[in-house]
């Protein structure tokens, strides 16, 4: 006996085309009227479906997740899931600080800027504490973030030929990132990076010259736009290995504006973009459904403009709302502190530190982060759980998790519809 | 019907990284997933 899966979603694609979407498997079917209507009746309980051999369209939702096993409880398996992952030694992933300086002060910014920079004391506790977790895993994500991470461009070179070495040395897989406004990315720089192994750029453009010059300016109050769009078609034209994230934080003032910064990167280079749009969220307030939207919209766009698909929304196998629920993940601030999220304002972030030799020493709070956090009460009922698994760590040990936790998948069409345009579409501008 | 992304297998999302278990093939597989999840941060106050 089957009986159908709690997180199946719907999309209409147009008046007569539509989609459904599982959230646990990833699946995604096209269906016409007709077959719509078979499926409901089906997903249902219904026997009888005029003009649809039963048994093949129940095999096809078997196949696809839509239908499961009655025996199947499909929220215990995903908290089985969440707690694999939250302890497995699949990917690690560590964020390294070594600064929270910034030479920008962009408006919506919530970090605290406190002076004080990594030496090279603590770079080798880096190197040393890292370098140790190789034995356990066979691909890490080293992510370069701040403050502005190329304010101490020497720190990060040193730390991630050291690190790319012993890697090498040893089999693993190491992914260099940095997450940086732009303004230092000047070719010279982008080329030591990628040297270096660190060849995925993330780089903020709030939207068009005029949004993101009254958002992100630098710290004596100047624009940024031009200089980092030069420097980005810069790297892109000149650095093979170098993969680009464009980020855009828009509000409902700006978004609209996020169409005029795409045509600003040439086509030859888009396939090695990939566009995060995200609303802006001020204090506690959150951002209307709207916008989420609207930012839905953008993405749809670019992937006609033959831009790369990113969704850390819906995708099929994340296991989990945030790396800081997994048990190794950490980020290390500049005086070798661990912390579980950006600290800014965050004093339960702080979990330890990395003492003379590069081990770990934990406080008290390191515990709250692991203990009992798998997903429990509402959250067992949410038909999004299978994408955001009891969401962020920070909310839950603060009591607010109810506050924000839906926002994202309030326009759950649009991320299906962006899903699909990458999946099916052809992207306007193809190598060939 | 059509479909245009059959489900993802339990042997696609979750490669268990046990002893022994580093064949090229696993490893292939990781580096793409670790590949998808990479630059999460992004340095403003939208929670993700």
């Amino acid at each position: 006996m089957v009986k159908p899966s709690r997180f199946n979603f719907w999309a209409r694609l147009s008046a007569d085309r539509h989609l459904l979407f599982n959230g646990v498997t990833g699946a995604l079917y096209e269906l016409n009227d007709q077959e719509r209507q078979a499926v409901l009746r089906l997903l249902q309980g219904s026997q009888q479906l005029e003009g649809v051999a039963h048994d093949d369209l129940v095999r096809l939702l078997y196949r696809g997740g839509f239908l499961i096993s009655d025996q199947t409880d499909e929220v215990a398996q995903l908290v089985q899931q969440f707690e694999h992952e939250a302890r497995c030694h699949r990917i690690l992933d560590i964020t390294v600080s070594p600064t929270y300086e910034c030479n920008f002060r962009c408006r919506y910014c919530y970090v605290q800027f406190q002076d004080g920079r990594m030496d090279a004391d603590i770079e080798q506790r880096v190197v040393r504490f890292i370098g140790r977790q190789f034995e356990r895993y066979q691909v890490t994500n080293l992510t370069w973030f701040g403050g502005e991470p190329l304010l101490c461009l020497e720190t990060v070179l040193r730390v991630s030929s050291e690190l790319r070495s012993a890697a090498a040395r040893m089999n693993v897989h190491l992914i260099g990132l940095i997450a940086t406004n732009g303004y230092l990315l000047g070719l010279k720089t982008a080329q030591e990076l990628c040297d270096a192994g660190v060849t995925y750029f993330h780089v903020t453009v709030d939207g068009s010259q005029v949004c993101h010059d009254r958002l992100r300016v630098l710290a004596d109050g100047r624009p940024s736009w031009t200089r980092i769009m030069e420097n980005i078609r810069t790297v892109l034209e000149n650095v093979a290995s170098a993969e680009l994230t464009l980020r855009m934080n828009v509000s409902e003032e700006t978004v609209a504006s996020a169409y005029q910064a795409l045509d600003e990167i040439p086509l030859i280079h888009r396939g090695r973009v990939q566009l995060n749009v995200m609303p802006i969220i001020w204090g506690n307030e959150l951002p209307k459904p709207g916008l989420f939207h609207s930012a839905n919209q953008v993405i749809k766009y670019a992937l006609t403009q033959g831009y790369q698909y990113y969704d850390m929304q819906i995708s099929p196998g994340k296991r989990c709302f945030c790396n800081a629920t997994k048990l190794h993940n950490y980020q290390i601030g500049p005086d070798g502190g661990l912390y579980k999220c950006s600290p800014s304002g965050k004093p339960e972030v702080h979990v330890g530190q990395l003492n003379n030799e590069g081990i770990a020493e934990y406080n008290e709070k390191h515990a709250l982060w692991h203990e009992n956090a798998d997903p429990k009460g509402q959250c067992l009922h949410c038909p999004y759980l299978c994408f955001c698994f009891g969401g962020c760590r920070l909310d839950q040990l603060r009591g607010v998790s109810q506050r924000s936790c839906r926002a994202r998948y309030q326009d759950m069409e649009g991320l299906i519809l962006s899903r699909y345009v990458a999946l099916q579409g052809k992207p306007a501008y193809t190598s060939d | 019907m059509k479909i245009i992304a059959q489900a993802t297998t339990e042997e696609e999302i979750l490669v268990p990284i046990s002893e022994g278990a580093d064949s090229a093939e696993i490893r292939d597989t990781i580096v793409m997933q670790a590949q998808c999840c990479v630059v999460h941060l992004c340095g403003c106050n939208c929670s993700c």
